[in-house]
């Protein structure tokens, strides 16, 4: 609660900077004539009672700097400052200003025409067979009334060794694995396939 | 300067503060640092300075609250004062403090006794 409370103060203080640098000036002076007075009223001239005020004060301007961070945030106090400083110089130089914008637009289109260009040729499907001349070929098993089984790896050698209508013939073999690692495992379906498949 | 004087550190200083402005009332900045002086019998080696950032943060928590014045000797200045949410802030923290010191007191005699 108090620190929601802390953070609205900082918040609102950005916008009345002016008057609470004013404020903290008029503190400081006020700090300073009370500190005199006392010194006075103890019997030291006037210049060795401000110049004992004001050691005792300590560094005001180092004591400003810590309390100015501290009374808004001031993260958002100078980045206002500098995009107030930025449009200011803008104004005075357009020449600049333009070349800046055709500087960054030619780069953005440089950017993008290089990542469209390698995406094309990057990212396009690998084609390992020609689908119009690909057949599957599977074994039956008459007995279970299975119409497309596995075949025996002895059976696909013979296939291939004896078979002379087909360009290759590979062997392929789906089924499941789990993978488990550091994460929760999982389990996905896999693809075995003959060496001479790629 | 001396080695025997203690810096302060910021959660005591605005324990101090809250304190004196229990005990004496709406206070000025200085008064308040003048009244810390006295009550630590000049042990301590503290800014006068350094006391504004420490009031600042403890009005923004809304502890104290802040309005301008003018002193017995017709100076302007800022008096501080103590707020409801500040009262219970101040019970909370010299419980804490005083669990605290006599936790290390007793420690620190363990220790001796150990040897």
């Amino acid at each position: 609660m108090s620190r929601l409370r802390a953070f609205l103060c900082r918040l609102t203080a950005l916008f009345s900077r002016r008057r609470l640098e004013a404020e903290l000036a008029e503190e400081i002076e006020s700090h300073l004539a009370l500190s005199i007075d006392e010194n006075i009223r103890r019997g030291m001239p006037p210049g060795d009672a401000r110049r004992e005020a004001l050691r005792c004060f300590g560094g005001v301007e180092q004591m400003k700097e810590v309390y100015r961070d501290r009374r808004s945030l001031s993260f958002f106090e100078t980045l206002w400052q500098d995009l107030r400083q930025g449009q200011r110089n803008l104004r005075r130089s357009p020449m600049v200003w333009a070349l800046a914008v055709v500087t960054l637009a030619a780069g953005l289109g440089a950017n993008a025409t290089v990542f469209t260009t390698a995406r094309a040729i990057l990212s396009r499907p690998i084609e390992i067979f020609d689908q119009r001349r690909t057949v599957v070929l599977y074994s039956v098993n008459e007995r279970q009334g299975l119409k497309r089984s596995r075949t025996s790896r002895d059976d696909y050698l013979a296939w291939r060794e004896r078979a002379q209508s087909f360009d290759r013939m590979v062997a392929c073999f789906s089924t499941t694995r789990v993978f488990a690692g550091q994460a929760e495992p999982e389990s996905r379906s896999v693809v075995r396939v003959s060496p001479d498949y790629f | 300067m001396s080695r025997d004087k203690a810096d302060v550190l910021q959660g005591t200083l605005a324990l101090m503060v809250l304190k004196t402005l229990d005990t004496l009332g709406p206070l000025h900045g200085w008064g308040i640092a003048r009244r810390i002086e006295q009550i630590s019998g000049e042990m301590l080696a503290m800014n006068q300075g350094t006391l504004y950032p420490a009031l600042l943060r403890l009005e923004q928590m809304g502890w104290i609250r802040s309005g301008w014045g003018v002193s017995e000797n017709n100076r302007r200045a800022r008096y501080y004062s103590l707020t409801r949410a500040g009262k219970k802030q101040l019970a909370a923290e010299t419980g804490n403090w005083e669990r605290t010191s006599a936790i290390m007191a007793r420690f620190l005699r363990a220790s001796g006794q150990a040897s």
